[in-house]
Order: structure tokens, then sequence, then C-alpha cells
């Protein structure tokens, strides 16, 4: 068991380990970074080394597979590159930085859970411990009381998600009499009329978990945390914390829609209404962070629509494109970090000229827009091709041509960041950006996103051995 | 070993941009020296290519085929038929004298031709990939570096045109990108492969009938089809010189080509149905084109217009769809490139001195720069179809063509073609004859190197106008094909 669960423990050790070593306060910030660092990497290497494990545990509530297991690496990946961008901490308040890092490996526990949860008690108990790590992690920045109203507003409105979601596991308990996935696909299969309680209870654990993908209509928590939010905790909820609400999600629509073709429809209007609402108002937006919440919103309507595609395909699609979100992100919000060293919370105008500030990071900027808006031949084409065209295959062509008009829709606010990085010139005040940083992180990343769309093969064809559809149906 | 010209053609200006990412800053003679070199080498290739072409075999030729994509049947194949060749001789061409041109670009050089290069490069891709695939993205290459070279170097209201044209056109190729999974989904085969796809798709009538206006007004949107045509215009004029120049001769002539390629050939019977509104928005832009260009006293407008107007042309012989008037729209797509070419540097020669544009401010150019002025006379007459240029056989075989199966829109159609001449024959005398007035003393004449330029396209009017068969030997037989 101990070899099975190895990244769980491994992220639950490091949780310990760290919050040991930073009991009474001695320890530097910088220590404290290169600890987790360290932990992190041994997460990832202990995610790798668990990769082909399978089975039930606990009593049918816990389910190893090649795709828990692959999101798991993800995860710790996203982890690591956290810990390595995601830094410093200039905004939270010296004295709670430990427990920052206390609360990283918290969330990365709980996401690693809910990558595997099998049945709505354990699904219940992650979620919970994600969300409360992120609700404290959002209010750590002090110095701005918007950063404690943002976190209360997120507090209110996950609580209510979480109570609407428990709300739809007692119907979903009262329709099939038991918590586990298994049993609840069971039912489906056994009959072709269902329980008058069973939809509306899936569409109430379903909001849980919109809430946690910040999708319409639970999105309103999350341009107001990433603005108020110390940036580090900006880029963990943009990239890394997202994965979990995706895995999770994609498991129930995938093991449900076969039975129930009307849950389907739902995720499909959601998709449109968060894709095109998180790119309508991101137009507006001069604060950089909000604006990427709101793409961030619309990414998160592209992955709901790929995950009601064709059933062979979906999980590839889905999958490969949640590998891509987490690396675009990681761009973006490195660059706002870096240009946050020299001033907090940047603005569109923050951006101005910094072609000639730094041209690393402006073309590092501008392939992560261009590859989020989903221009070939970048990854962010193909991750969209691969979703879309599952969509279509399911046989839904009307939401992919919407779905596409929002993308060329999203390319206007994302011109917008191009447009003040590299038109016009540095405005005078600006400081040089010459010095330090993660160029090397940035750089590989970018890479990484350019080579991917030149030649995804290398991991869709590696996602495809793993077999996602058989190891995710029952 | 045969050598694989075609991947070769695509290089040059590919090395070219890996090259200048390592030159130093401030080395800008290097910089314009590579920038010069990949492109003779491109053009010395595309010529050498136009020349071994076995015209007596006709069809597809100088095939390259490697694996890309196996799990979607991707591959990356290349090659050239009539069409094909045309358009890439075109691309060299007008890389070749538009990098010239760009010599006078004297503000971050270094960027300025890597994104000039990796759009040469994007055309060169889409118009010899003969997967759909990999067509669109070199196709998305080709375009999105006009929002950073716009935006960045160009000049009237930039940001404003930058924005516009990338949305506009962004948006068409959303319609592409639909029409592109439909018809891999929809196909019997289940490949990217152009050649498999057509001959043996299997595409219902009813689908050719939904898909068809997909690709119509997608890559419609590139060539300016009227009335989707309102990006074009502004964005010629807001572009640097030689951006126009690769803008208006060989982007637009990409979305042609693409409705050529992906409409017409893929879904013969969707473009049979679609035939008679295509025709008729075709024959639109032609008028239109035409009436807005004469209210013009931008010159770069005015050529803008005259563009949508000559680009009307080419969708309506594509429309048309008999064999003479698809000859005619491909030949309309390479004497247009070129003439557009040559009016563009023309004009941003004189802009570049005077910093204005306006016809009433000039007089009597042609005693002062008789080099440039004559080769502006000539793109002008060849743009208003007199024998002898490059552009009256075109537009000859598209009217002769047309009229057999649209008589009535080809009526309306020629008449703009005469008002244009009128309004063309006035610009001319106002501007290079007459009483030396406004800003024409400020005029000095043009130096030898950057003058090469203008008279290599000059002179290919000339060449192209005298003997159509130069090309048009390339092109019979695959319009002939195209009919079977």
């Amino acid at each position: 068991m101990m070899l099975q669960l190895l990244p769980e423990f491994a992220a639950l050790g490091a949780l310990l380990i760290l919050f040991f070593v930073t009991l009474g306060n001695n320890v530097s910030d910088r220590a404290a970074r290169w600890i987790t660092l360290a932990l992190s990497g041994f997460v990832l290497v202990a995610a790798i080394a668990a990769q082909d494990q399978s089975g039930l545990m606990f009593a049918n509530s816990y389910k190893l597979d090649t795709y828990s297991q692959f999101f798991k690496i993800l995860m710790a990946f996203g982890l690591m590159a956290n810990a390595l961008l995601g830094w410093p901490l200039r905004s939270v308040p010296t004295a709670q930085r430990s427990e920052y890092y206390f609360l990283f490996f918290a969330a990365g526990l709980a996401m690693m859970l809910l990558a595997s949860a099998f049945s709505f008690l354990v699904l219940y108990v992650a979620m919970e411990l994600l969300s409360y790590s992120l609700y404290t992690m959002v209010g750590m920045r002090r110095a701005r009381t918007e950063s404690i109203e943002s976190s209360v507003k997120y507090i209110i409105i996950g609580a209510t998600a979480s109570a609407i979601g428990l709300f739809g596991v007692s119907y979903i308990y009262g329709a099939t009499g038991s918590l586990n996935f298994g049993a609840l696909i069971d039912s489906l299969k056994g009959t072709t009329t269902h329980s008058a309680l069973l939809m509306p209870g899936l569409v109430m654990v379903l909001s849980s978990f919109l809430f946690k993908l910040a999708a319409f209509p639970f999105h309103a928590w999350a341009p107001d945390a990433y603005e108020t939010a110390s940036s580090p905790v900006a880029m963990f909820l943009a990239s890394v914390s997202k994965l979990a609400g995706i895995a999770f999600l994609f498991r129930l629509v995938y093991m449900v829609k076969p039975y129930m073709p009307e849950f389907e429809t739902v995720i499909g209007i959601l998709a449109l209404i968060t894709m095109t609402f998180g790119n309508l108002v991101a137009f507006r937006q001069t604060s950089v962070k909000r604006l990427f919440a709101y793409s961030s919103i619309a990414q998160a309507g592209y992955l709901m629509l790929g995950m009601i595609g064709f059933g062979d395909s979906a999980p590839v699609a889905v999958v490969f494109y949640s590998a891509i979100y987490l690396l675009m992100n990681l761009v973006v919000f490195a660059v706002v970090l870096e240009l946050e060293r020299y001033g907090e919370d940047p603005t569109l105008a923050s951006f101005q000229g910094l072609y000639k500030r730094n041209a690393l990071m402006a073309m590092a900027l501008l392939v992560a827009l261009f590859s989020l808006a989903g221009v070939p031949p970048l990854a962010g084409f193909f991750g969209k091709w691969l979703l879309f065209s599952s969509a279509a295959q399911g046989g839904h062509i009307w939401f992919v041509a919407f779905a596409i008009l929002n993308s060329v829709l999203s390319l206007y606010y994302y011109l917008f960041l191009v447009k003040a990085a590299y038109f016009g010139d540095v405005p005078k005040e600006a400081v040089s950006l010459d010095k330090g940083g993660s160029r090397i992180a940035i750089l590989v990343t970018t890479i990484a996103i350019a080579l991917l769309g030149l030649y995804p093969r290398v991991l869709t064809e590696y996602l495809t051995g793993l077999n996602f559809p058989r190891s995710l149906l029952p | 070993m045969t050598i694989p010209i075609l991947s070769l053609i695509i290089l040059c200006p590919a090395i070219g941009v890996v090259l200048l990412f390592f030159v130093p800053e401030g080395k800008e003679k290097i910089v314009r020296g590579i920038a010069l070199a990949v492109s003779i080498i491109a053009a010395f290739l595309s010529v050498w290519m136009y020349l071994a072409y076995d015209r007596a075999a006709a069809g597809f030729q100088f095939i390259e085929q490697y694996a890309w994509m196996p799990g979607l049947n991707s591959t990356y194949h290349v090659a050239v038929d009539g069409v094909g060749m045309t358009l890439v001789l075109l691309n060299a061409i007008v890389m070749l004298t538009g990098v010239i041109t760009s010599f006078s670009i004297d503000f971050r050089v270094k960027e300025y031709f890597i994104l000039f290069l990796l759009l040469v490069t994007g055309v060169f891709g889409s118009f010899i990939c003969m997967d759909f695939l990999l067509f669109f993205i070199f196709f998305e290459i080709a375009v999105l570096p006009m929002y950073l070279l716009i935006g960045i170097w160009g000049s009237t209201n930039r940001e404003y045109a930058a924005l516009k044209l990338t949305i506009m056109l962004l948006a068409g190729s959303g319609l592409v990108f639909v029409g592109l999974i439909m018809t891999y989904f929809a196909s019997d085969v289940r490949t990217f492969d152009f050649i498999t796809l057509r001959d043996s798709g299997g595409f219902s009538p009813s689908f050719q009938n939904i898909v068809y206006p997909l690709m119509f007004l997608g890559f419609g949107t590139l060539a300016a089809v009227f009335p989707f045509h309102n990006w074009s215009p502004d964005g010629h004029v807001a572009a640097p010189t030689a951006v126009s120049m690769l803008h208006a001769g060989v982007l637009m002539k990409l979305g042609a080509y693409g409705v050529l390629r992906y409409g017409i050939e893929l879904f013969p019977q969707g473009a049979v149905h679609w035939g008679p509104v295509a025709a008729t928005m075709a024959a639109g832009g032609v008028v239109y084109g035409a009436l807005v260009a004469a209210q013009q006293t931008d010159l770069k407008y005015m050529i803008g217009y005259s563009s949508v107007s000559h680009m009307g042309l080419v969708m309506f012989g594509l429309a048309a769809g008999t064999p003479l008037a698809i000859n005619g729209a491909v030949y309309q797509m390479f004497s247009h490139g070129i003439m557009t070419a040559l009016f563009f540097s023309a004009v941003g020669f004189f802009y570049e001195q005077t910093h204005s544009r306006n016809i009433n401010e000039y007089g009597g150019l042609a005693r002062k720069v008789p080099w440039v002025a004559t080769c502006f006379i000539i793109a002008g007459l060849a743009g208003v179809g007199l024998p002898g240029l490059a552009g009256f056989p075109a537009e000859f075989m598209i009217f002769m063509g047309g009229f057999e199966r649209f008589p009535v829109l080809t009526l309306i159609a020629v008449p703009s073609l005469v008002f244009g001449a009128f309004y063309m024959l006035r610009v001319l005398q106002k501007v290079f004859f007459g009483p030396e007035a406004g800003f024409t003393p400020k005029v000095h004449d043009i130096g030898i190197f950057s003058g090469s330029a203008r008279v290599l396209l000059a002179g290919l009017i000339i060449l192209f106008g005298i003997a159509p068969r130069l090309l048009s030997d390339l092109i019979a037989p695959y319009a002939m094909e195209l009919l079977k």
C-alpha cells in the first residue's frame, strides 16, 4: 500500500516535514523555499515512480489507474514549477511565509486525492482540504484589505458550492443507496429510467466542481482572488489548482455521460456560457491578474467542451490540454511575477515596452498568449484541435463552431498585452528587468510550448498508450 | 537522389529567421545581408523550379512526403502543380523585392526582418503543403506576424488597423477551422492529405453545400471578398511599404488560393451550388472597389481599394468556374501580385521622402524621378488592363470565361474597369505630369540598389503581358483537369 500511494505519502510527508521544520519561525524564508523545492522534487519522483500503480482501495472508494497517476505526475510537476517560479512571497508577511509552504503541500495532497477519488465521501474530504488551503493562501496578503475581502468572498462562495454539492450527494445516495461511484454506475447501467433524484443530484454535485474550475455561474470568486492575492498564490490558483477540478470532473462526466445524454447537454451549454462570459468580460480589464482570471475562466470552458467529446478521443484531449494549460499559465504568471518585483499588481501599462526591457520575457509572453488563444503552430492550437475535434466527433459541431468563435474573441484581449509589450516605448519610470529571475525556467517552458505544437506526437502518443478510456470506465 | 527543392525553398526564409535570432543587437548590416541572401537563394530556387517543372506531364511534381502525425493521418506532404508553381514564383519575387525595399527600415531592424521572413515562410508553406492540417498551420504563420509588422512599423492609425486586420482574418480562419474539423470527420478516409481527400473523400452533395460556404467566407476574408474586405484598405495604408507589398501582393492571393484548393477542388458540387452567390459577392467587390478607389486622395487608399476590386475579379473568375475563367483568375493572382507590389513600393518611395501620400500634394513628378514614375505608370496601366501588360490577359480570360456562366454579372463588372481606367489616368496625369507642385521639389531620385526592385517588377509586368504563355502553359492544364 505504501508503494501504491507513494505520491500521496510523499506529499503528506512533505507537509509534515515543513510543519516541523518551520515550527517556531527559526527558518529563513530562503531556506523554507529551498526545502519546498527539494520536497516537491521528491513528490515528483514519487509520482513518476508510482505511475504504473492501479487498483481500487479502501472499500472501493479510492481508485488508482493510468489516468489518476498521470494527473498526479502533472500535479507534482505543477507544484515543483510553482515552488521554482512562484517566489519570492514579497507581499506575504514574513511571519506567515512558512505557513504558506505548509498550505502549499496540503493543497497538493488534496489535489492528488481528488484525482483518485472514487466515492463521494473521499471527494468531499479532498475538496474541503483543497478549498481550505486555498482560502487561507488567498487571504495571506495582509497589507491589502481587499485580499481579506476576496478570501471571505471565496469562502462564502466555496461554502455555498460545497453545501449544494453535499446536498446533491444526499440525493444520489437516496437514489442509489451508496456513496460509491461504482454503485452509481451500476444503477445507471441497469435501467433506462433513472430515479428522479439522480439528475438533480448530479447537477448539484457538478456545481461544486464548477466552483473549483471557476466556471459559470460559480466564477465570481476568481477575479478578486487572483487580483488581490499575492502573485505566487494567483499563479498557484491559475495553474496547478485547476488541474484537480478538471481531473475529478472529467472522471465523473466520462463515467456518467454514456447513460445520461442530457447531462452532456448541460455541461456543453455551461461550457459555452463559461467561455463566452470569460472572454467578453476579459475585454474590459486593465489589471493583468484580473485579465488572466477571466482568461482562465474561458479556458475552463474549452476544457469542459472537450469533456463531452467522443468517448475514445476525449480523455487524451482533456489531459493533453490540461498539461499545456499548466505550461501556458506558468509562463504567463512567471512574467507577471518578474514585473512585480519592481512594483505591485501589474496593469496593462506595466507591460509597456517589455520587448526592450527584456526581450526573452516579451517573447515568452508572446508565445504563451498566442498559444492560449489557440494559434498555430503552438501547443495551444493543437490542444484545442484535440478538444474541439473530439467534441465534433461526439456530435456537438455547433458547440464547436461557437467555441472557435470564442477563441477568435479571446485573441482580442491577448493582443492588448502583445500590443503593450511590443508596440510603443518604454515608460521613463520603468525599471530595467535585466538581472535575476527565472530566465532558464521560462525559456524551457516556452520552448516546450512551441515544440509541443510542432511535434505534439511526443505527448499524444504517450497518452494514447496509457489507454485512458479503459482505465476510466469501471 | 533528387534534390528536395520545395523543402529547400521553405527552409530559406526559415533558416533566415533562426540565423537572425543570433545576430547581436545593432549589427544591422548583417541582418539585412542575411535577409537579402536568403531571399536571393529562394528566388533562385523558385526560378529553377519554374524552369524544371515538366509542363507536358502537368499535375503535382517535386513531391516529398514524410510522417508527421501518423495518429491523425497527417503528413508533411509538399508538392506543386501549375497553380502552386505560379504562386511560389510570385512569392519569391515579392519577397526579394520586399526585402530590398525594406532596407529603408531604420529601427528594430532585426525584429522586423525576423517577422518578415517568418511571414514569408508561412506563405511558401501554405502554397506547397498538400496536407490540410499543415496548410492551416502555415496559413496562420503567414497571417499573424502581420499584427506586429503593422503595429510596430506602420503609419496612419496603425494600432487600429493591425487589430482590425488580425481579428477579421482570425475570424475567417475560425470558419476554416470549423470546416477543417467537419471535413476530417465527414470524409470516408480520415486523413488530412489533400490529394486523397480530393480523390476519394466521398463528400455528399448536401455536406458540400454546408462546408463550401465556410471555406469560401473563411479564405475569402483574406482575399478581401466584398463585403468582408474592409480590413484590407486600412491594413494596406497602415502597413510599412514592404509589408503592404507582401500583403496585397501575396497574402490576399493566399486567400484566393485557399478558396480554389480547399473550396472548389475539394467540394466541387458545393462550389457550383453556391456559384451565383459567390459570383455576386465578387462582382459587388469589383464595382464597389473601383467606385471607392475613385474617391480617394490618399494614394495608398486608392491602391488598397483598387486591390479589392482586382481581387474581386479573381474571386469572380473562381466563382464562374469555367476553365478559361479559372485560368484567368490564377493569372490575375500573379499579375495583380506583381502590380500591387510595384505600386506600393513606388508609393512608399515617395512617402519616405515627403511623409505625404496625398494626390493633391504632388504634381510633375515624372521629370523629377523618371524611373520611379515610369514604374508607377506601368503598374497603373497594367491595373486598368492595357493590352501588352500583365493585367490584360488575366482580365480578358476572366471576362470571357465569366460571360459563359454569368453574363449579366459580367456586364455589370466590365464598366467598372472603364471607370477605373478613367480615374487612374487622371491620377497619373495629376501626380506625374503637369506643373511641379506641392511636395514634388523635395523628392530625390532613387538609388540603383533600391531602384532595381522596382525595375524588376516593372519588367516582369511587361514580360508576362507580352508572353502570357509563360504562365498559362502552367495554369491551363490545371484548369482543364479541375473541370473533370
